[in-house]
């Protein structure tokens, strides 16, 4: 630290590596969260950089590193609890602040895309029978007539695609 | 565990070579004749001359100077020390033996005079002395914590400030007479408080590490 204080840079850099653990474990006997142990770990860092002017050489250097990260870690709690003061956790003002018809639509378009990527596995013909039938709720005489098919035909087509939806579900859910 | 050697290397490169501080005990000895000059200075058109130097009772004035000084001077090397990470003040014993010769002094000094409860009202003088001669004080004694700023900033400047109030009764000392009201001591301890509590305030702030 000696040398360090004289301006050696790869000195220094030696001592701040070698300080770490040490740092981390004062850190860790007053403070519990991990994330916060290193936001102290950093600001002793910082601070041993402003204040190296003020270590003696003549005394041990885990005292004076101790102390700092002390009192970092102090700051690091008063700074977390006054943020966790702030936070307000009203799970009516949540509700009421969420705006429910962007969330339908959210909701409406991810159904959608959902569909839209089902049908897609299916042959054009099936696809336009179940898109009749299920999505536009004609009966089976309708879907028929639109279709030029007889009525069996479209049963049969809509059993087809049935299967094949069913099939593709087992596949993509295992 | 997150990697820190990114900042480390970014502190190492702009480690350029620093100025190491001097022991508090030095330091104080240099500040303390700063501050009381400033003290002086600053309380020149409040001077009178009141101390009757061959009163019957005048070693109590004096002895109560000196130890007002030697009081200031303890209670800096305090500050100074407590500023540096790792450094523990001690009240040591004589500090203590000082504060309780000190009081007795005050006490001595109150029995001397002709009406030692004293009234409403006196003191005034005293009050804006010791605040006249320390407020200069404050801004030498906060320029010499900033050197080295200090991690427990509250206790550093509450004994720079008590300090302050000691050097002031110093000065305070050579104009005032032998004798003192019990309503005077108190006003000077108000303005010894008045003067902690500005130090405190106005360095929080510059002075926090």
């Amino acid at each position: 630290m000696r040398r360090a204080q004289d301006g050696d840079q790869a000195a220094y850099r030696v001592v701040l590596r070698a300080v770490v653990p040490a740092v981390r474990a004062y850190a860790r006997r007053r403070v519990f969260d991990e994330i916060l142990v290193e936001d102290v770990i950093q600001d002793t860092l910082l601070t041993i950089h402003r204040l190296r002017h003020t270590y003696d050489p003549a005394r041990p250097l885990l005292p004076w590193i101790a102390a700092i990260t002390s009192a970092r870690a102090v700051d690091a709690l008063r700074r977390h609890g006054r943020s966790r003061r702030r936070e307000v956790a009203d799970e009516v003002a949540l509700a009421a602040a969420v705006d429910m018809a962007a969330l339908e639509t959210l909701e409406t378009a991810g159904a959608d895309q959902t569909l839209g990527r089902l049908l897609g596995v299916l042959p054009e013909r099936q696809r336009r029978v179940v898109e009749m039938v299920k999505l536009r709720e004609m009966t089976l005489d309708a879907a028929a007539d639109e279709s030029r098919l007889s009525v069996g035909a479209v049963k049969s087509l809509l059993h087809r695609a049935y299967a094949r939806l069913r099939e593709h579900g087992m596949h993509s859910n295992g | 565990m997150v990697d820190h050697d990114r900042l480390i290397d970014a502190l190492s490169m702009t480690a350029q070579p620093v100025r190491r501080i001097s022991p508090a005990w030095a330091r104080a000895l240099m500040w303390m004749p700063v501050a009381l000059l400033l003290g002086y200075l600053f309380t020149r058109p409040l001077h009178r001359a009141a101390l009757d130097w061959s009163a019957p009772n005048a070693g109590i004035a004096i002895a109560g100077i000196l130890l007002s000084l030697a009081l200031g001077a303890g209670a800096l090397v305090a500050a100074f020390t407590v500023s540096v990470a790792g450094s523990a003040a001690r009240l040591r014993g004589g500090m203590m033996a000082a504060f309780a010769a000190w009081l007795v002094c005050a006490a001595l000094a109150i029995g001397a005079s002709a009406h030692p409860a004293g009234k409403l009202g006196q003191g005034s003088y005293c009050f804006t002395f010791i605040l006249v001669a320390g407020l200069p004080m404050i801004g030498a004694v906060l320029l010499a914590l900033r050197r080295t700023r200090s991690l427990a900033p509250l206790r550093s400047l509450a004994l720079a400030g008590g300090g302050i109030g000691f050097l002031s009764f110093g000065l305070l000392g050579f104009c005032h007479p032998v004798g003192m009201s019990a309503v005077d001591f108190a006003m000077h301890l108000a303005a010894a408080l008045a003067l902690a509590i500005v130090t405190v305030a106005l360095g929080r702030a510059a002075v926090a590490a």
